[in-house]
């Protein structure tokens, strides 16, 4: 565990072609060769090439190979390529992904993106090419590890960029623009209007019944992502995906946008002229009511937790349906970092942490102070506007300029 | 003037505004209200024309509506409509 996590913290591998290994200097060397597979869309993957177009203009002796691997051969490639070079099954699937090699001498390969792995890279193509026509065997440097500056290293999470768009700057903007969320706001503003609208209030009972409500909103949610997170990196190279991706970010953006112009707030609130509302609608409506009986009634206070989990759990799911602008957005972006999966899970934590931020916030003063903080029309409203803005360059730059989330 | 206000019990924002509501019958005691449940009284959604909950229609002594105001509204812009229309 504590083996692969290390592999996993630098977030590069290197491996030997094990046939170099066996016959050093028996054969004659060949050119240096680079092979460097990547994805159109990989923001990462751009901010390599331009490292791999100086190394190809600085050193004529080296050949690069630019593998896309969204098409059936670059893919298919890349495969043999891994099983060459044996690479583990839990570091395969992301991109960019180098192989340089010369044949008498052996090979590298390099998976994902940091300046560490730059300097990993150029730092072994310098060796290549000091020892072409030369036969001795380059020095084994199996792990480079190098922290540059910029960057805090935690364990098991590896290092964390600090300058930039970097996964963790990624996660917390996000994560706070989605949890500025219209309908997850009205539903935080019922909840302390039940609680303290009554004659009397009391303060635990407020803090346990919200805080239980926030909990299990916080733990659905975060499902809720690891489950897009877990989709996207099973079907990483398929460019069709990240169109997909990009053009339903822009229409939920679009139909944001549109509430906003319109001056729908919460849809379940309406009530269509022929009374057909969806089921998603009627289900919610059953849990709020639910919820609305719950809170004043007398059962003990075990139970009203426990009904309340139960309705903070559906209520959150049924949004979910509503709400998948910023998940879908945020982890097709991340995966596109190629961290490891331990890095995955923290970096979907911050987002959560920053995404259940004002609603704790709210909650927080609320307990303090016993009245509910104002929750205005107005105030949703420029929610709404900031969201769908917010999200439609979000998909525009999936869709036509990957090259803006790129890490810097 | 009178006051019908429209609601449900599974429409957060009927919720969110219930402690406001309280807030201004303290305040304004004269103040004449009905509360008229969307689900106990179903013909309300013809007979004045509802699309969303709440809403708070304002009536004058004959009966006829002067104002109508949906989903959220802040307690000083009731208050204010309420001191602007009150006598009528």
């Amino acid at each position: 565990m504590v083996k692969s996590s290390v592999r996993l913290i630098i977030l590069f591998s290197v491996g030997f072609c094990l046939l170099g290994l066996l016959a050093p200097g028996a054969e004659a060397q060949s050119q240096p060769t680079f092979y460097f597979f990547y994805s159109p869309t990989c923001s990462v993957c751009a901010r390599q090439s331009k490292l791999i177009d100086r190394l190809e203009a600085d050193y004529s002796q080296l050949a690069v190979k630019r593998i896309n691997v969204t098409t059936g051969d670059g893919y298919d490639l890349l495969q043999s390529f891994y099983d060459k070079y044996q690479v583990e099954q839990s570091s395969r699937g992301g991109t960019p992904v180098s192989f340089i090699e010369a044949e008498g001498v052996g090979g590298k390969y390099m998976i994902g993106y940091s300046e560490s792995v730059d300097e990993a890279i150029e730092g072994y193509v310098q060796q290549l090419i000091a020892l072409e026509g030369d036969n001795h065997q380059p020095n084994d440097n199996d792990a480079i590890e190098s922290t540059t500056s910029g960057q805090i290293t935690l364990p098991f999470i590896g290092a964390i960029n600090l300058s930039g768009l970097s996964p963790l700057t990624l996660s917390a903007v996000m994560g706070g623009l989605d949890g500025f969320n219209a309908c997850a706001m009205v539903a935080l503003g019922f909840l302390l209007a039940l609680l303290l609208g009554g004659e009397s209030i009391d303060r635990r009972k407020v803090f346990l019944i919200g805080g239980t409500f926030i909990l299990v909103s916080g733990l659905v949610y975060f499902l809720f992502i690891s489950a897009w997170l877990n989709l996207f990196m099973f079907l990483g190279y398929l460019r069709i995906i990240t169109i997909v991706v990009g053009v339903g970010v822009v229409l939920f953006s679009l139909f944001l946008l549109k509430d906003y112009f319109s001056g729908i707030i919460c849809k379940i609130c309406d009530v269509p002229e022929d009374g057909q509302e969806s089921r998603l609608t009627k289900g919610q409506r059953k849990l709020f009511a639910i919820m609305t009986k719950v809170t004043d009634s007398s059962m003990p206070l075990w139970l009203v937790l426990v009904t309340v989990a139960t309705v903070a759990a559906g209520i959150n799911l049924i949004e979910i349906f509503c709400s998948f602008g910023f998940p879908v957005a945020y982890t097709k972006i991340l995966t596109g970092f190629s961290l490891s999966s331990v890095s995955y899970y923290f970096y979907l934590l911050v987002y959560i942490g920053f995404y259940m931020l004002d609603d704790f916030l709210i909650f927080l003063a609320a307990v303090i102070t016993l009245r509910v903080t104002k929750v205005s029309e107005k105030y949703l409203k420029a929610v709404k506007l900031i969201s769908g803005l917010a999200l439609l360059l979000l998909g525009l730059a999936i869709l036509f300029r990957p090259e803006f989330l790129a890490w810097k | 003037m009178k006051i019908l206000k429209i609601g449900a019990s599974w429409c957060p924002e009927c919720v969110i505004m219930r402690p406001r509501w309280a807030e201004i019958e303290r305040a304004m005691p004269e103040l004449q209200t009905e509360y008229i449940d969307y689900d106990q009284q179903p013909e309300i959604k013809k007979q004045y024309q509802i699309d969303h909950v709440p809403t708070f229609i304002f009536l004058d002594r004959a009966g006829q509506e002067i104002l109508r105001l949906k989903g959220l509204v802040e307690k000083e812009e009731l208050s204010e409509l309420i001191n602007q229309h009150k006598d009528k």
